[in-house]
């Protein structure tokens, strides 16, 4: 009796390795030499197909002075196993996750996912483990759980909601709800944004939504934004005491792009954001522009932007410019900035930083690059900045797509 | 935990449960790597994909959109991006600004650029909801170098 032997899993693998030796000296400050180096890994269809190995972390030695206080760190980012059916985007994730679903941002932890395809368009995620810690206390009887579910149609709308809870030491640290959506219901209109329930204190935390209508002819395309923030209810601890709100302040917040896309490769753009906060927050805008031009292997742009905050020390103009060229294996990078500042801030008035960046691709899979940065600010007479970065790649790809 | 959000999880849980055990018919999964080399840099889907593609041009929109995308599909992502693509600027305990790390793009749109020790200042007044996505929670050690 013949035996058709199972699928065989052309395993494909990824790693990446990213060094980066970033340098700093001040007049009269200390000096700061560092050591990166980043480390990722994606293998795909491994034993089997749609059995995946993803890790990612980076580590850091101080080759000067003591940095950040302390002389090293590190961070395993994520490591996971993970396997996807051949039907109904059916995912099963084990390890360390990092996830990005509905109200779920950013979010750490070691524990397990489940996700997949429904009927009618729908979806549905849930997730647990024990949270990555990022508060004093260790992580016994820390937690954190929750799900998404979502409906929709491919190209016309999404709307998600969805669900997280956080325990830290066993007490309850934050519970929010939220929605989701995309919305496409015309040719050139498209909405976007997301809310947040702080459940615990029973309060919307934010609403923050995009509309884009365009480009219109390929010439024109406006875009609105809105996004509506109660700090008491959005800012959640434990965090840094810098972000603790101001009792019961919320701010809105109104905005408009309007871009002209005058062809050759040129863009005009305008920009208008306007804040109104209650007791305790600013009110302001910011308003400025910017021409961008991109060309075949080159680029440049610049812009000003005003930022006219309530209060004196919140109102500053910006002037920026850059731009970037392809000459073979070489890319070349300039850029430089100028704040002037209303008030002053350590007896000056004006920031000013200049920067070149040089990166050569030797081959397919090493590339140097390089960078310096000057600057007379505020805090620094003269600070001289440099990054050495060495990027390799490794791919053993069996298919014939893209990879990662 | 609460007896309604035990029911809550409860219920996602067995839908997730049903979900992979249904997985025995209904269309083909997507892919885990985008099956065709993507052209251009930066990227627009539109170029192959129909105009329902449009929210995931990496256009000159991107930076302040990709979020509301991300939260709906991060699967769609990791297609072309490694989790590290993300974690580089979101991350629990990055260090590096994102404008150092692209030392060849200099975009105007790259958060942090230049002195942004002193224009932090005022942007942190003005709107502190902008700062908490990287720099709430997570991500503090640089800011606890002076916010003590």
């Amino acid at each position: 009796m013949a035996v058709n032997p199972p699928p065989v899993a052309a395993t494909d693998i990824s790693l990446e390795s990213r060094t980066y030796v970033p340098a700093r000296g001040t007049d009269g400050g200390n000096t700061h030499a560092l050591l990166y180096e980043y480390l990722s890994l994606d293998a795909e269809d491994i034993v089997q197909p749609g059995l995946y190995l993803r890790v990612g972390g980076w580590g850091r030695t101080d080759l000067a002075d003591e940095t950040f206080g302390r002389t090293s760190n590190s961070e395993l980012q994520y490591a996971f196993l993970g396997w996807r059916a051949p039907v109904l985007n059916a995912e099963a994730r084990v390890g360390r996750l990092s996830l990005t679903t509905g109200v779920a941002r950013h979010e750490v932890f070691d524990g397990l996912l489940l996700g997949s395809d429904l009927p009618a368009g729908f979806d549905v995620t849930v997730y647990g483990g024990v949270p990555v810690e990022i508060a004093d206390g260790g992580r016994s009887k820390d937690l954190l759980y929750g799900g998404r579910v979502s409906q929709g149609i491919a190209g016309l709308y999404r709307l998600g909601v969805s669900y997280l809870k956080q325990k830290n030491s066993g007490d309850d640290m934050r519970e929010e709800a939220g929605s989701d959506l995309f919305l496409a219901p015309l040719p050139l209109v498209e909405v976007t944004g997301t809310s947040l329930y702080n459940v615990a204190d029973k309060k919307w935390a934010r609403h923050d939504y995009r509309l884009v209508l365009g480009p219109f002819a390929k010439l024109v395309r406006v875009t609105g934004t809105w996004a509506s923030t109660d700090y008491t209810a959005y800012f959640v601890e434990p965090m840094n005491h810098a972000m603790l709100p101001v009792e019961d302040t919320k701010l809105n917040r109104v905005g408009g792009e309007l871009e002209l896309l005058l062809g050759l490769g040129y863009t005009v753009s305008a920009e208008y954001v306007s804040f109104s906060a209650s007791e305790g927050g600013s009110d302001g805008r910011i308003y400025g522009g910017r021409l961008e031009w991109a060309g075949s292997g080159t680029s440049a742009g610049a812009g000003y932007r005003q930022v006219h905050g309530e209060a004196l020390e919140d109102r500053y103009q910006e002037i920026s410019a850059q731009a970037t060229t392809a000459l073979g294996p070489v890319t070349v990078a300039l850029g430089a900035k100028h704040l002037a500042y209303e008030l002053e801030i350590n007896g000056e008035k004006n920031s000013t930083t200049g920067r070149l960046g040089l990166s050569y691709a030797a081959s397919k899979s090493l590339e140097l690059s390089a960078s310096a940065e000057y600057g007379k600010t505020p805090e620094f007479d003269r600070e001289v900045k440099g990054l050495l970065a060495v990027l390799w790649r490794y791919d053993a790809s069996t298919k014939k797509g893209g990879t990662k | 935990m609460t007896r309604s959000a035990m029911t809550a999880f409860a219920a996602a849980l067995v839908l997730g449960v049903t979900g992979l055990l249904g997985a025995c018919a209904g269309p083909k999964s997507t892919s885990l790597v985008h099956p065709e080399k993507v052209q251009g840099a930066p990227p627009i889907c539109t170029s192959c994909h129909d105009a329902g593609s449009a929210a995931s041009n990496h256009d000159a929109r991107w930076m302040k959109s990709h979020g509301a995308v991300a939260v709906q599909n991060q699967r769609t992502c990791e297609m072309c991006h490694k989790i590290s693509s993300c974690a580089d600027c979101h991350g629990n305990k990055e260090e590096i600004k994102p404008s150092d790390k692209r030392t060849s793009r200099f975009d105007a749109a790259t958060p942090h650029r230049g002195d942004y020790l002193t224009q932090h200042r005022a942007d942190g007044r003005m709107d502190p909801a902008s700062c908490f996505p990287c720099h709430g929670r997570k991500n503090v050690g640089r800011c606890a170098t002076c916010h003590k």
